[in-house]
């Protein structure tokens, strides 16, 4: 059985080779064969690695051949159809189920080749190392993170995600992207290796991806750190030998030079704004430039940011982004595009002219637009909602908490009028005790109105009994660990007069917090559908700005909620954190970034895009079909006809005795009992069973399917070609992908009207509940063998005519390469499908095929749901809970 | 810095025609000579020039010093939180 080879490369330093050996056996599973490949060492290495002979094999070359060269005969070692993982000897395995999640990543796509993992360093606060990088052509410096910095780990990036490359410290290397594009290039010798082979990769439409679900611990350099002066020359040469291959094609991936103006200090928003979207329109292949319009003390932690501020070009940009009303007039370009947001009802006149030149207007919200339009503006204004990172703000942030358990409000505030801080300790101390294990924690941020916004709070009256209130002043906090400061707290508290966008709100809610706002302005929809909601007593005009009108908040109305948000805090906090994750799905802000650059294409602003490589298909590979056929069809569409039929070719359905036999399909199932067995066990564990498929699974779940299969296949192998069959593996398949060598997917289908009648008739079934079932696997079923060699068989045609459908599916299957098939004769195929069962005669009354059902089966018909093409198979994804 | 100092800065900055936060630039970098010993009136009339012409060095330098070190010296949440609640909280 196919398993993967977990190739450590080692070259002296032993205490490290062999602390990273104890921990990876103490995690690896079975189907995994550990090889260390000893780079010619001259310490103790050869001699301890001896006694560990048993359970590992050992490759030693004669001499130190480098990182490139040594993995290369790692790889080389390897059994020929297993998967490859590419480890340094100076890692630590802390998390015992790694390899597992990294298999999951590589084969949730047909066209993912390569996963790393997070790789924290061995500092006791815990530094992220790498987190999936990438390379700007301007300085060939290859990042190890979005931000280019090592920061503290605040659980970023929790999700599997597409990078430009991973550090081959770890990395899961499928199969079939090493039979597509090779090894390791030895034009290298260390260094930028990974990222050349990602980058290959990428032009054969194979993705770099990082499993967030796994971390490791990376004590960097530990196989070199003996002779710093040699790994510099490594370096060297190494960047030469890249730039040669990469740096002009790197520089052709540009669609246009963007000039970002704006600020990556004050306002605060429009600071995050730059931070947000910077890094990832340059991510999508705009160089970006960065005009800080007034000099700033550069605190920007994020490398994409800090080299836009350093790209000069006498040339006009393409286009010019300017973020913020007193920007406008900055921005130089063919194509200008605003990025605004005011505090008020109607936005300053100012505003608005210097606003006219503008080739568009974006806007977060309904009302900003609506305050622009007030103003007179009659520019184009287009949405575009700003969202939230998911990357930083989610609800699993690891941080402090109040020591006493004390439900805790967070306000952070920076403008003394705007965000009436004043206001908000007033009604908090008149609405809870002392007594009461409650506090609210304000944050002034360091700015124009610090002093200012602390003397109003200190000439507050207090007393003994008032409950406590903390200021956090004189602190600037690291944008990175925001969510860190948001998840201290039980709620966000954004009671304020403007109606200005506030980032903060966004992101409470995505790390699963309470949010009590008033309700006005950009966070007013925010705060209605997912907060507490403070109503505004009146109107009132801004302080300095005549004519400029915003809200105040209701006093009692905000004593109310603050009291209902700590009264009824169980229910509220769950609630919250249940949502949290979708909250950050519909809100995700690179969905926005994708939205400005496509805006940005609208306007003429781009070059156009090049054609992406087509994905990368694991049926690409020249080799053939290795005789592993998995039958997936759902329940009641003659999966047990077509795999007797298969058995009559030749195929090993598995022994007898091992096989199923039932009242409803008393011919035989063509089943393995055990198969059966471990799907029930693999739905049940998830929370769910045939008739309700759960829609995830949790991870050991998975590991155990996969363990319970890989037992049953190996007592198949010796007898190639076999099938599996059980119509729960329409909603599994995928998870076995990892075991199988180059198998065939076959499909049954039936039309899905005469599948619910079957399921009605034999379970009772309601028809509803039976059609969204056969949609929901089906679906599923294609999805998993997307990319895959795979054949259909309409059950239909099979009764219509079963000699030439059995003869095409032969044929077909010879094609694809799968030896040791013979044809049975007319008269066998006739018996074995003769009088098959009461199934022809079942049907399902008056009931209609949802527009889905309709298209899917439409798409299955006249088999474009073979293409590859993913089209079909989109809404696969987003179907939930069939039924 | 009282009112009659930034008048005299801001006159002084006109003569040399550069902006009031470039003098406190040189005067910082005047001042640090002078510790070392180092101040003589070529360097010092360099100073002044280096001043005058607006480097964005000395404009940057210029920004750090008239902010307040919270906004660019930023911290760690966990070390403001064990701050704000200390183990006896």
């Amino acid at each position: 059985m196919r398993g993967a080879a977990l190739i450590v490369l080692a070259w002296n330093q032993w205490p490290l080779t062999q602390r990273c050996l104890d921990s990876l056996l103490a995690s690896a599973r079975s189907e995994a064969e550990v090889i260390v490949v000893d780079n010619g060492s001259t310490d103790e290495t050869p001699t301890a690695l001896a006694t560990y002979a048993a359970r590992v094999r050992i490759v030693t070359l004669p001499e130190n051949l480098g990182f490139v060269r040594g993995m290369n005969a790692g790889i080389a070692a390897a059994r020929p159809d297993d998967d490859v993982v590419l480890l340094n000897n100076d890692l630590v395995f802390t998390q015992g189920d790694w390899l597992g999640r990294l298999r999951d990543a590589a084969y949730a796509e047909p066209e993912h080749g390569v996963v790393g993992c997070r790789l924290l360093g061995p500092e006791a606060e815990g530094l992220v190392y790498h987190v999936g990088g990438y390379i700007e052509a301007d300085d060939l410096h290859g990042e190890q993170s979005e931000s280019g910095y090592q920061e503290r780990d605040v659980a970023q990036y929790p999700r599997t995600r597409r990078v430009q490359a991973v550090a081959f410290a770890v990395a899961y290397i499928r199969r079939d992207c090493l039979e597509r594009i090779g090894g390791l290039d030895p034009a290298f010798h260390s260094y930028f290796e990974d990222t050349d082979y990602c980058l290959r990769a990428a032009d054969v439409g194979i993705a770099s991806l990082v499993a967030g679900e796994v971390t490791l611990h990376h004590y960097q350099h530990g196989s070199t750190q003996d002779d710093s002066g040699f790994r510099e020359r490594l370096f060297a040469q190494s960047r030469e030998t890249f730039s040669a291959r990469w740096r002009e094609r790197l520089c052709a991936l540009r669609s246009a030079e963007v000039d970002w103006c704006g600020t990556t200090r004050f306002p605060y928003a429009e600071a995050e704004l730059a931070r947000l979207f910077v890094r990832r329109l340059d991510a999508r292949g705009l160089r970006m430039r960065f005009d800080v319009g007034v000099r700033e003390a550069s605190n920007a932690e994020d490398r994409r940011l800090e080299l836009a501020m350093r790209r000069r070009s006498p040339t006009v940009a393409d286009a010019a982004i300017a973020c913020g009303a007193g920007t406008f007039a900055r921005a130089r370009g063919r194509r200008r595009v605003g990025i605004a947001y005011g505090e008020w009802e109607r936005v300053p006149d100012a505003w608005v002219q210097s606003a006219q030149g503008l080739d568009l207007l974006l806007v977060p919200d309904a009302f900003q637009h609506e305050a622009f339009r007030a103003a007179g503006a009659r520019m184009p204004i287009e949405i575009l909602p700003f969202g939230v990172d998911r990357d930083y703000c989610h609800a699993a942030v690891p941080t402090r908490r109040h020591p006493r358990g004390h439900f805790v409000f967070l306000a952070i505030v920076d403008e003394l009028a705007r965000d009436a801080p004043d206001v908000l300790v007033e009604t908090f101390r008149r609405t809870f005790r002392a007594v009461e294990p409650v506090e609210l924690l304000v944050q002034i941020r360091p700015g124009r109105d610090a002093a200012a916004i602390r003397a109003a709070l200190d000439a507050l009256p207090t007393s003994a009994s008032d409950a406590r209130v903390r200021v956090l002043d004189g602190w600037g906090l690291r944008w990175h660990q925001r969510a860190q400061f948001l998840c201290a707290a039980d709620a966000y508290v954004s009671v304020r007069r403007g109606g200005g966008w506030d980032p903060n709100a966004a992101e409470a809610l995505a790390c699963g917090r309470q949010l009590i706002a008033t309700d006005f302005g950009s966070t007013s929809r925010l705060v209605r559908e997912y907060g507490l909601a403070v109503a505004p007593t009146r109107r009132v005009e801004s302080p300095g700005q005549r004519g400029l009108w915003w809200a105040e908040p209701d006093r009692d109305a905000f004593a109310a909620q603050l009291r209902r948000a700590f009264d009824q805090r169980t229910v509220l906090a769950e609630r919250a954190r249940a949502r949290a994750d979708a909250f950050g799905v519909a809100h995700d802000i690179d969905i926005s970034a994708d939205r400005l650059v496509e805006r940005l294409d609208r306007e003429d602003a781009l070059a156009p895009a090049r054609a992406p490589a087509r994905p990368h298909r694991p049926s690409d590979v020249a080799r053939k079909a290795s005789g592993q056929i998995v039958v997936l069809g759902m329940h009641r569409s003659g999966t047990s006809s077509v795999a007797g039929l298969l058995a009559r070719m030749g195929v090993h359905p598995g022994s007898d005795d091992d096989l199923l036999i039932g009242p409803d399909n008393p011919k035989g199932h063509y089943e393995l009992a055990g198969l059966h067995d471990a799907c029930l066990r693999r739905l049940d564990a998830a929370g769910g069973d045939w008739k309700d498929p759960p829609a995830t699974a949790p991870a050991r779940a998975i590991d155990a399917f996969r363990s319970d299969v890989m037992a049953l296949l190996e007592t198949l192998e010796p007898q190639r070609p076999w099938l599996i069959k059980e119509p729960r593996l329409c909603l599994v398949a995928r998870e076995l992908l990892p075991l199988l060598t180059r198998p065939v997917f076959v499909h049954v289908v039936r039309e899905p009207r005469a599948v619910a009648a079957s399921l009605a008739a034999r379970d009772g079934l309601d028809p509803v509940h039976a059609l969204a079932l056969w949609e929901h696997y089906t679906r599923a079923a294609f999805a998993a063998s997307r990319g895959w060699r795979r054949v259909l068989v309409d059950y239909a045609e099979l009764m219509a005519d079963p000699l030439g459908t059995t003869r095409r599916l032969f044929a077909e299957l010879v094609r694809l390469g799968v030896d040791g098939l013979r044809l049975p004769a007319d008269a066998a195929i006739e018996d074995w499908l003769r009088a098959p069962t009461e199934r022809t005669r079942e049907t399902l009354g008056d009931v209609a095929l949802e527009p889905s059902q309709h298209a899917l089966w439409a798409a299955i018909a006249d088999r474009r749901i073979l293409d590859d093409g993913g089209a079909v198979h989109a809404t696969a994804e987003r179907t939930g809970r069939a039924g | 810095m009282n009112e009659p100092d930034a008048d005299r800065i801001a006159g002084l900055a006109r003569a040399i025609r550069a902006q009031p936060r470039h003098l406190l630039i040189a005067a910082a970098r005047a001042a640090r000579l002078h510790e070392q010993g180092a101040l003589d009136p070529a360097r010092q009339r360099a100073i002044v020039r280096e001043a005058a012409a607006g480097l964005r060095e000395a404009e940057d330098a210029a920004a750090l010093l008239l902010t307040p070190i919270a906004s660019y010296a930023q911290a760690h949440v966990a070390d403001a939180l064990a701050c704000v609640w200390p183990p006896d909280a």
